[in-house]
């Protein structure tokens, strides 16, 4: 291995070098040894095959156990994953600009003036977006010419153009650094990074220092260098303005007379400009809580109770592949014909978990489980009778969209999520609640019938109903050990009201699979195992509760 | 209504490249990320060290984006970009940390670019690997590199000794590094 090892037995040596490969990724290498593992890599090739092997697997768990990847890392700024989260041809767009948020400004903090900094770097036309969606709170895009307008999600790129909404708040990052909030109803037009037009509703804009913004509206021209203020635009087109802190100057349409001037509106400040002609600026009150300063983030709320967030389990997966089936499945419990699919693992104990996967189809989605349970196939809950709670007695549920407007993650929240925490349910999330492409399927062995069951449940409540046998083919097998089974489950895209436009490969959906294990009676819930859950939804929400919990499906 | 004065100007003037090169650079540029932070891990002991250096050199592959002529090998360009990078910053270093000698950086550099597209071979069979990991295992390992507890901390927290932390962490990626080359070998990856 090295000069100095040749004496020593060959796995002794090995051992050595690997501790000291092992020190160095620690980072606690002394400088003797540093020389020692110098020499041995210097002289050997296998040495520094051996050491380019660890430092890559130290590498790599890295990257699989932190938040060090890029996408993570612009997740932590507030930013969107690139490939999954930023739909259509600004993907690669959003790439640069994510690298660039996070790579550009070298600190976590710099993102006030990283987009401009990316588009320098990389020399983006003045075509190219001028802002991004950061934040979204309930916000339902108004209507244009009685045609609904495409959702508005975070991690959206804007160019110039105008953006509607009807309800909500929606934050947006300007390349210049500048953040807007533009409360609904509202409409405001982007000219420039620096130049907004305010068409009607609110806005708050904040700029850091010496970063120069302006905003006009049909009745006043505002600008704003470094500092934060309010406009409103009423239905009579009168402008209020209303100054929180910095430099703001602002002029009114008036023709003639002193009103032409700009003049500074100061901190804690405000002023009415009127649509007449011939009038000057009104003073009007500052009212620090009128207007919506901060879009909130758009996680959904957890219990309070520990022991509540322990029943949504420990998920650690996020995502799983549905592949396409390259030929017909045989639907019999036996899974060796399962060659295009890609599995996961879930874990509870040695004794329970479940190692699952998806295929798909252009008729059907495929699904097939090997589960780890002691207590197998003992469900006595008759979903001819007790559909709503079949899962009690143990088996397979999973929430899938096939929602491709919407995407991942889905947007919807049953009734339960706002009675548990007892909270109001607005009146536009009761709408995107009612979402017939959201369904849950539940998926048990009656024992007392020996039949292999199939409930369904669509938004908002889920609440599960039998399906005819004749609508699926299904099959749950025993392992011959009797400490587990295999469940194996053709369900068409007709079954579950997606026929008109199935699942594709390229597509990227929101699944989740929740494991139900029973006791010996076959009734009474004992434990489970939630796979598939979207990281970025706070423990303490059931899938059933929010579909935004879960994960992504990404069907190839 | 529009003001007389316009901020337009206050744009500096940006050098233009063609939308199928920023199109095929950024697709370069995001698919290489794991790989050029992997390279800079090899030739930098300190964690920190990488984590600044894998920033400079996306800056700098942001600023040479215009010279980059899709069809051409990225990798090649950005693995090259990266190893000055770090060249430069083992300069800057050396007197404070250890470093190791620019002739051994080079080779190491060398044996990491050659294994191009295996690197994503080795990721994948990582993933594999951690999900058959013992649940307490698992565990350790996520203490040690997901918040980046010290292992301090970690014996600490476990009431252990930071020697048996550091033995346990050593023998769990032994494990994970013989799974992976038995998974690249049954794949005839390796």
């Amino acid at each position: 291995m090295t000069a100095e090892n040749n004496h020593l037995p060959r796995p002794w040596a090995d051992l050595r070098l690997d501790r000291l490969i092992d020190a160095a990724a620690e980072g606690d290498l002394p400088a003797d040894d540093a020389a020692e593992l110098a020499r041995c890599l210097a002289a050997d090739p296998d040495a520094r095959r051996r050491y380019v092997d660890w430092m890559l697997l130290d590498h790599s768990i890295d990257e699989e156990l932190s938040a060090a990847g890029v996408a993570d890392m612009v997740d932590m700024l507030g930013g969107q994953r690139p490939a999954s989260m930023v739909p259509g041809r600004w993907w690669r767009l959003a790439a640069i600009i994510a690298i660039g948020l996070v790579l550009a400004a070298g600190t976590l903090g710099g993102g006030i003036v990283t987009l401009e900094a990316v588009r320098a770097s990389v020399g983006l036309s003045r075509r190219e977006p001028l802002a991004e969606v950061s934040r979204v709170r309930l916000a339902v895009p108004a209507t244009k010419g009685g045609k609904q307008a495409a959702a508005i999600r975070k991690g959206r790129l804007i160019g110039a153009e105008r953006i509607a909404i009807a309800s909500g708040a929606i934050e947006l990052t300007l390349a210049s650094g500048c953040m807007i909030v533009l409360e609904g109803p509202g409409e405001v037009e982007l000219v420039s990074p620096n130049e907004t037009v305010l068409h009607q509703g609110v806005i708050v804009v904040r700029c850091a220092e010496g970063v120069v913004v302006s905003v006009d509206t049909p009745t006043a021209w505002i600008s704003c260098s470094g500092g934060e203020f309010a406009a409103k635009v009423d239905q009579s087109l009168s402008t209020d303005v209303q100054v929180y802190e910095g430099d703001v100057v602002a002029r009114g349409g008036a023709k003639t007379g002193s009103g032409q001037f700009p003049e500074r509106i100061a901190p804690r400040q405000g002023r009415r400009f009127s649509a007449r002609p011939d009038s000057s600026p009104e003073t009007i009150a500052f009212s620090p809580e009128r207007f919506t300063r901060r879009v909130p983030d758009g996680t959904g709320i957890g219990m309070e109770s520990e022991l509540e967030n322990e029943k949504t389990g420990r998920p650690r997966l996020e995502s799983l592949v549905v592949a396409r089936a390259s030929e017909p499945l045989t639907i019999d419990g036996d899974l060796s014909d399962w060659k295009d699919a890609v599995w996961f693992r879930g874990t509870l104990s040695a004794a329970e978990w479940v190692e699952g996967a998806m295929l798909h189809d252009a008729d059907h989605l495929y699904v097939a489980a090997k589960v780890g349970d002691p207590l197998p196939m003992r469900n006595s809950v008759d979903p001819q009778f007790d559909a709503p709670l079949v899962w009690q007695g143990g088996g397979l549920q999973i929430f899938l969209s096939g929602d491709r407007a919407t995407g991942w993650p889905a947007d919807a929240n049953g009734p339960s999520y706002y009675v548990n925490r007892k909270i109001e349910a607005p009146f536009a999330e009761r709408l995107k609640a009612e979402n017939p492409r959201l369904v849950t399927l539940v998926m048990t062995h009656h024992a007392a019938t020996n039949t292999d069951r199939l409930c369904l449940g669509r938004a908002p409540g889920f609440t599960a109903t039998e399906l005819p046998t004749s609508s699926f083919s299904g099959r749950f097998v025993r392992r011959p050990d009797g400490r587990g089974y295999t469940l194996e489950y053709a369900i068409p895209w007709t079954t579950l009201g997606f026929a008109d436009d199935p699942p594709q490969s390229g597509d990227t959906l929101a699944t989740a699979w929740e494991l139900h294990l029973s006791d010996e009676t076959g009734r009474l819930w004992r434990n489970q195992i939630i796979e598939i859950r979207n990281q970025k939804e706070p423990p303490g929400i059931f899938l059933f509760e929010r579909a935004a919990t879960w994960g992504r499906a990404n069907f190839r | 209504m529009r003001s007389d004065h316009t901020t337009a100007d206050l744009n500096p003037a940006v050098p233009v490249i063609a939308n199928d090169a920023l199109d095929a650079f950024a697709r370069e540029l995001a698919r290489s990320q794991p790989r050029l932070r992997g390279l800079i891990r090899c030739l930098l002991f300190d964690r920190q060290d990488v984590e600044d250096v894998w920033q400079d050199t996306n800056v700098t592959l942001l600023k040479k984006a215009a010279d980059f002529r899709p069809g051409t090998d990225f990798w090649a360009w950005a693995s090259q970009v990266a190893r000055y990078q770090v060249l430069t910053h083992c300069k800057k270093i050396k007197r404070d940390r250890l470093v190791l000698a620019e002739d051994l950086i080079q080779q190491i550099a060398a044996e990491v670019i050659d294994r191009g597209g295996q690197l994503d071979d080795r990721r994948d069979a990582l993933a594999a690997c951690l999900a058959r990991l013992p649940r307490t295992q698992r565990q350790l390992l996520e203490m040690r590199y997901g918040p980046k507890n010290s292992i301090e901390a970690i014996a600490e927290s476990l009431d252990r000794s930071a020697g048996s932390i550091r033995q346990a962490l050593f023998r769990i990626r032994g494990t994970l590094l013989a799974c992976i080359e038995k998974r690249l070998a049954t794949e005839g990856v390796a």
